[in-house]
């Protein structure tokens, strides 16, 4: 029976810990796409101060997340938006209006890529 | 390379853990479910031991995991018959009165000499010397010798000395 309880406990942590890290993954993709929207959107209207700041803000929101989002995601995956994100900014830095539209528009490819290999589904399940 | 010093550390530990929980069954005694939950942990464990580009998590979740429908499977199986002749089988008598059943035999894909070999490894060399022989769960062979075929036993002894007293 003692083993019992230890299973029912060690699935009940399983679970909440799940949860958990489905909902923040959640959060932080939407707040990246919102910002990395934002920063686009300066772009377009030749605001490249506003960018800088949208970018500064995906970093500082990748950051926050680093520890969760490294004990979850695939480590390939985050560098691939830590860089891309990285590389974005030094565009922006240059006024590269296509290049950083480019970038942009890929890390948002990655981070919309990490949203729906996280969303519960039949076809992520299969 | 630290990192995954440490991480094969935490791994190790996991497993061992999980080994624990297992019970004190080695390989050969384990039921077929657990020998293949024995299987995928040690398979779980390697892949993020070795790549660092997979979370720690991805290992430790499955692992956790498996170990607690383990443990629930056999507290069902202790608990319900019906489960456990599911997650189990049931014993098969392959040899009765010394007389082979073929039809179990072919069931089991249990070649005939494959039989005699563990006959053979039980002590016995005829199939006529044994009264039954059972494939039990978890693959292994037991044989129940006739009397006659049978080792002597203390009890034997002390009913023929007895009678022998008797005589006198």
């Amino acid at each position: 029976m003692r083993d019992v309880i230890t299973a029912i406990i060690i699935l009940v942590l399983i679970i909440s810990i799940s949860v958990t890290f489905y909902c923040l993954s959640m959060n932080f993709c939407n707040d990246m796409s919102e910002n990395l929207l934002l920063a686009k959107e300066a772009v377009e209207a030749g605001d490249y101060t506003l960018a800088a700041k949208y970018s500064q803000n995906c970093i500082d929101i990748l950051e926050k997340s680093n520890l969760w989002l490294s004990a979850m995601a695939n480590h390939e995956e985050l560098n691939s938006i830590k860089t891309g994100i990285l590389r974005a900014q030094q565009f922006i830095a240059f006024g590269d209006d296509e290049e950083t539209m480019a970038e942009l528009g890929e890390v948002s490819g990655l981070i919309n890529h990490f949203a729906a290999s996280e969303q519960i589904s039949v076809e992520n399940i299969f | 390379m630290i990192i995954t010093f440490i991480r094969t550390i935490i791994l190790y530990l996991l497993v061992v853990f999980s080994m624990r929980i297992m019970g004190k069954r080695t390989i050969g005694e384990l039921q077929p479910y657990e020998l293949v939950i024995d299987i995928m942990i040690s398979d779980l464990a390697t892949v993020p031991m070795q790549s660092t580009d997979f979370p720690l998590l991805s290992g430790i979740i499955p692992i956790l995991t498996l170990i607690t429908l383990e443990i629930f499977m056999s507290y069902l199986s202790l608990k319900s018959r019906k489960i456990r002749r599911v997650l189990c089988g049931e014993p098969t008598t392959v040899i009765k009165n010394g007389e082979i059943n073929y039809k179990n035999l072919k069931k089991l894909r249990f070649a005939h000499t494959d039989l005699l070999e563990e006959l053979r490894q039980g002590g016995c060399d005829d199939v006529k010397e044994v009264k039954r022989a059972v494939v039990e769960t978890n693959g292994k062979l037991s044989i129940l010798l006739k009397k006659e075929n049978s080792p002597l036993t203390k009890a034997d002894a002390i009913k023929i000395f007895s009678n022998k007293d008797g005589k006198k």
